[in-house]
């Protein structure tokens, strides 16, 4: 141990900085994977737990097929009382406006409070002063009046709300005044979604959410909950055709499989920092390694046994690594609070609307972060170390110092690329697993690790052929640049190739979103044909449920610009055996058809197939619904109807971008005569052709009248927003990255200095003959930019392969999209250049040491 | 050559001192030394290891800095000048041989010969030319391509010979350029000295080798930093130092 004290923990002090920079290197990588984990597990709990508040003590529930349960069922399942007591319950979203000026997110409950009492604890409510406790009674009471609500004390507290204080709740398109009749104490299901929480009347609740003999389920609290399975089955046996038995449990698992492919991929993201920080890891212990050969060598010879050798630099790497772990974890957590608000845009607005918060660190998150990045940097120092240990007691006499290795061509890390691009190759051509690209992820890992095999390969290149190259382009600052680049190969390789990966993903990402910005942008051009688009929200799922009230709707119809309006209601409907929520929409084929530009992907002549679809039971699937679930043209799907499952024959395949679910959909009339009336949820306007849309958007605004909340988007304004949102789901993306990619420079940069300490003689010879200072400062700067420009290069080359795994590979698996593929030049040229100022910049410090040396002795 | 060049003073350094080190750890490795060198004169220093030589010859050639007294080098000021100036008279007026070669062993031997001229920027087609023309008085023509850790001592220092002598310096400064090698290539390596500057370039040689130092015009014994006087070229051996300078 004292030795061990002596010889590395010395070590690490003697070359702080690259000490440093690989601890700095680790924490980054540890954290950006802890943030993109707790991120990712937020967001599911975030919903999970408001699943879990409202389910309270439910034991089963009982759900219909898409749009609810009708309320004239109810008065049939009489019988579920044999089995326990039985509450029926609307669950949904709302805005708040309180008196503060605010507006937040609730999650809004209607119950019917004396049936509800034993579901849910929130027996503790207190409607006045000193007031502890109360009976349902009283709840009831609070909550008879139409315009009355509960909130909880800590959301009332927060926004300044006081009994009988006037607030307003917005739903769909209209606010409407209610009054606080009482406060949810601070603890049981009140706490848990922070607050976030109002109970109305059940009656109250069905006008508000225009859910009149609706229900969005039927709870049940088994007398026996150990019979659960029992009960599940018989239940399911008598349930009428159109509903369903479940366990609350299965609606968080359902957003979870939603979420999945999103989350993996981001996971997957997240290793690449972490992946960067174990090439540090490996490059410094090999430095470390490669400039204590003699220190070795003097150990060895007085009779330090191989495994004392490779037990020490294995400790280098196991003690960075636990500070790497301990520094890292902390800050993911910190990490995790943007990365949150950056997915959570892309999880609302997208899937599913959950307020996620991240959760406190516990003591596995630091033994997750400890188990990723000890294991991981032991096995990354391995081989420096092992090459250590094999040091033999003769390298203590041999001056290994300043001898120049003229190695042969690198066999083996040709040997290594061939053998990782082939297996690449096959994994590409590998189906998904489970709806998770597994090898497609494994194809672009082969591709990196191939790349990486490449690197030496390179450097080997340039040092043969490039000296005169670079003479030419920088004097003799580049011949001097590249003599000591060609001397350091070996040394070179490894932090090259972290970089070489990075950049390489970066390409890779670049090119893939570029591909797909630039698909969607045609995608929207083609279908967003209309003139407005009317929606409740500014943002929401796709499957939001808000709906436009009559009165809106009628306003907007009899303006005269208006030609056609096509009334969209889209809902989630769980589809096959898994019940993965697909979206399930309703449009006016024939406005549709006329004024519309759905872009088909089979048949060729896909209007055709839709207008021969009107008044069948037949439905158009999106792409990502035909790919994920395997249903062709011309096939069948069934799908959940309130009278039980029904067939429906898919006459056209078309091409969305606007979910990953998957949408099924089908002409109003169709649907009417399955799923009922139900209002749409948005409208789109054609406008007559000579009607400038801007001026109609502001006066059917103010016919509507300021009291009603409704959207109009003009097809611009639309369409700029589509691109809003893809970008702001692809920024978490770049931000992972460029996290990334700063860790590879620093490497670089870290790998610059350690060179240029090691040569100190040398540089000292350099200045003796004549070099100036600014000489040898852009000797070092020279450096730099050639390694940047030559990990960008082959970065270049590798990202478009991984781009097209990517794009033709991981996206399809994952998400089931087309994706047209096209180059990004623009980007690509200005990140070269970045790429190459940023190493220059990063050589400085490494120059200015360089500079600096002048006294040593030259004997 | 001509006598006005002959008679100018090359190098000339007043009570030059050196300390090393601070308080307790401080070592006066040169107390005091003062010397004349003409152009075209070729001075030996000798003197027991530790006597200060080497640390006399890197203030000359401008590597360090003396703690007092002057170093001018052809009539400037070597203490007035900053850091690039220096540069500039290192790179322009005074070559360098060292005991252990100090080739960079990045560079092939015709690249390092030809160092301080690209340093200098002259253009490649004139400063290759140069260099093998270097090359070629020094016999190393073959081994142009070579890296340093590819041929012998011997052809080490004749090439650093070479690269000390390309730029044309009127100053060539040597530390024991002999010291690593086997008698029959450190008497190469004297002729080719001594052919190379044919008078042309004053010579400032420090050395333990008795054949080497009477080679010289004139010797510089010294001893504990200080200077010994001594009869103008003559090498009177103290019994003392007998060990050191036999080799
Ligand atoms: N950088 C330094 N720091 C401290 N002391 C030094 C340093 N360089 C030299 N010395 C000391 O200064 C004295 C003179 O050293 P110098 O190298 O000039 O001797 P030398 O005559 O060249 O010896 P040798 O014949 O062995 O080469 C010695 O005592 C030496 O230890
Ligand atoms: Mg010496």
């Amino acid at each position: 141990m004292n030795l061990f004290s002596k010889f590395i923990v010395r070590a690490v002090f003697r070359d702080p900085v690259r000490s440093v920079v690989t601890i700095a290197g680790l924490t980054l990588g540890v954290a950006v994977v802890v943030a993109i984990r707790l991120a990712n597990v937020s967001s599911v709990q975030g919903f999970e737990t408001a699943l879990e508040v409202v389910a309270g003590k439910t034991s089963l529930e009982i759900v219909g097929a898409g749009v609810g349960v009708p309320e004239t069922q109810l008065a049939e399942l009489g019988w579920l009382r044999q089995y326990g007591r039985v509450s029926p319950v609307i669950d949904r979203t709302a805005q708040i406006e309180t008196l503060d000026g605010s507006v937040s997110l609730l999650r809004v409950l209607g119950v019917d409070v004396l049936r509800d009492q034993p579901f849910r604890e929130y027996r503790l409510l207190r409607f006045s002063e000193g007031d502890q406790g109360s009976s349902p009674q009283e709840l009831l009471a609070a909550l008879l009046a139409p315009t009355s609500v509960v909130l909880t004390e800590r959301f009332a507290s927060r926004h300044g709300v006081k009994l009988e204080s006037p607030v307003r709740l917005r739903i769909g398109d209209t606010a409407h005044p209610m009054v606080v009749r009482g406060l949810l104490l601070d603890e049981g299901p009140a706490r848990v979604i922070d607050g976030h929480l109002a109970v109305l009347d059940i009656a109250t609740a069905q006008w508000l959410f225009d859910r009149l003999g609706w229900l969005d389920r039927v709870e049940v609290q088994l007398f026996v909950p150990d019979g659960i399975d029992i009960a599940e089955q018989e239940i399911a046996a008598r349930l009428p055709e159109g509903l369903r038995i479940q366990r609350p449990a299965q609606r968080g698992r359902q957003v979870e499989r939603m979420l999945a492919a999103f989350h993996f991929n981001l996971t997957a993201l997240s290793y690449i920092a972490l992946v960067v920080g174990l090439f540090l890891v490996y490059n410094t212990v090999a430095v470390s390694v490669i400039s204590r050969r003699s220190e070795v060598g003097v150990l060895r010879s007085l009779g330090a046994r191989r495994s004392l050798i490779l037990g020490f630099f294995l400790g280098e790497a196991a003690v960075m690594a636990v500070l790497g772990a301990v520094l890292g974890t902390p800050a993911g957590w910190l990490l995790a609070q943007g990365t949150v608000r950056l997915t959570s845009t892309t999880v609302n607005t997208l899937y599913v609307t959950s307020s996620a918060t991240v959760p406190q660190l516990g003591f596995e998150d630091w033994l997750l972060s400890g188990l990723i990045a000890v294991p991981l940097s032991l096995i990354a120092a391995a081989i420096p170390a092992a090459e250590a240990a094999r040091v033999t007691p003769l390298a203590a006499v041999r001056d290994a110092d300043h001898q120049v290795v003229y190695r042969d061509f690198p066999r083996k890390p040709a040997a290594a690329a061939s053998l990782f691009f082939g297996l690449g190759a096959w994994m590409s051509t590998l189906e998904a697993v489970d709806g998770l690209p597994l090898f497609g992820l494994g194809a672009a890992l082969a591709v990196v690790c191939g790349a990486a095999a490449l690197v030496p390969i390179l450097l080997e290149f340039v040092r043969r052929f490039g000296r005169e190259t670079l003479t030419s382009w920088c004097g003799v600052e580049g011949l001097l640049a590249h003599a000591n680049l060609s001397a350091a190969v070996a040394r070179l390789a490894v932090s090259v190739a972290a970089l070489v990966i990075s950049l390489a993903m970066l390409a890779a990402i670049a090119i893939m979103i570029g591909s797909f910005r630039e698909t969607v942008t045609y995608w929207v051009g083609q279908t967003l044909q209309a003139d407005l688009f009317v929606a409740t929200a500014d943002r929401a799922p796709v499957g939001s449920t808000a709906t436009i009230s009559t009165a809106v709707e009628r306003d907007i119809r009899t303006h005269p610009a208006v030609v056609a309006v096509d009334g969209f209601r889209g809902f989630d409907l769980p589809y096959g055996p898994e019940g993965d929520l697909i979206i399930l929409g309703a449009g006016d084929f024939g406005v549709l058809l006329d004024y519309g530009g759905l872009a088909f992907k089979v048949p060729a002549d896909g209007a055709a197939a839709m207008r021969a679809a009107v008044g069948r039971d037949a439905v158009v699937v999106s792409e990502s619904f035909a790919l994920k679930h395997e249903v062709g043209v011309g096939e069948v799907v069934s799908l959940d109807t309130p009278k039980g499952p029904r067939q429906f024959c898919v006459v056209a395949i078309y091409y969305d971008y606007s979910s990953d679910r998957g949408l099924v959909v089908m002409d109003r009339a169709t649907f009417a005569r399955h799923f009922g009336r139900q209002r749409p949820t948005g409208l789109t306007l054609y406008l007559d052709p000579d009607a400038n849309a801007e001026e109609v958007r502001t006066e059917l605004l103010a016919a509507i009248g300021p009291d009603r909340r409704i959207f109009i988007r003009t097809n611009a304004t639309l369409r700029a927003e589509v691109l809003r949102i893809f970008d702001s789901t692809f920024a978490i993306t770049y931000a992972l990255e460029a996290i990334a990619i700063i860790v590879a420079i620093l490497g670089v940069a870290a790998t610059l200095l350690t060179l240029v300490l090691e040569r100190r003689r040398e540089l000292a010879i350099l200045r003796l003959v004549g070099a100036g200072r600014e000489q040898i400062r852009r000797m070092v700067v020279v450096e730099a930019a050639m390694l940047g420009l030559l990990s960008q290069g082959t970065g270049l080359v590798v990202g478009l392969v991984l781009s097209l795994i990517l794009i033709y590979v991981i996206n399809v698996q994952s998400f089931g999209w087309t994706i047209q593929f096209h180059l990004p030049l623009g980007f690509l040229a200005q990140s070269t250049i970045l790429i190459t100022v940023t190493a220059a910049l990063a050589g400085l410090y490494p120059a200015r040491v360089a500079a600096q040396i002048v006294g040593e002795r030259v004997r | 050559m001509s006598v006005e060049r002959k008679m100018k003073t090359v190098l000339q350094t007043s009570n030059l001192r050196k300390i090393y080190g601070q308080d307790a750890n401080a070592v006066a490795a040169l107390r005091g030394v003062s010397l004349t060198v003409d152009a075209g004169e070729f001075v030996a220093v000798v003197g027991p290891s530790g006597c200060g030589k080497s640390t006399f010859l890197h203030l000359c050639g401008g590597m360090d800095r003396p703690t007092e007294g002057r170093v001018m080098v052809g009539g400037v000021d070597l203490n007035e000048l900053d850091d690039e100036a220096l540069t500039r008279v290192r790179r322009e007026q005074i070559g360098f041989v060292f005991q252990s070669f100090n080739l960079l062993p990045t560079l092939t031997l015709v690249e390092n010969i030809a160092l301080p001229v690209m340093l200098a920027g002259i253009p490649r087609a004139i400063y290759r030319a140069r260099a093998e023309e270097g090359a070629r008085q020094v016999g190393l023509s073959h081994r142009l391509e070579h890296y340093p850790s590819q041929v012998s001592g011997g052809e080490l220092q004749r090439a650093a010979i070479a690269r000390a002598l390309v730029h044309q310096p009127v100053l060539l400064i040597a530390d024991e350029p002999t010291g690593n090698l086997d008698s029959e290539n450190g008497e190469r390596v004297l002729r080719l000295l001594k052919t190379l500057t044919s008078g042309t370039v004053a010579i400032l040689l420090a050395t333990h080798d008795k054949a080497l130092a009477s080679a010289a015009d004139r010797v510089l014994r010294m001893r504990d930093g200080t200077e010994l006087p001594s009869p103008e070229s003559v090498l009177v051996e103290p019994p003392q130092l007998g060990l050191e300078l036999r080799e």
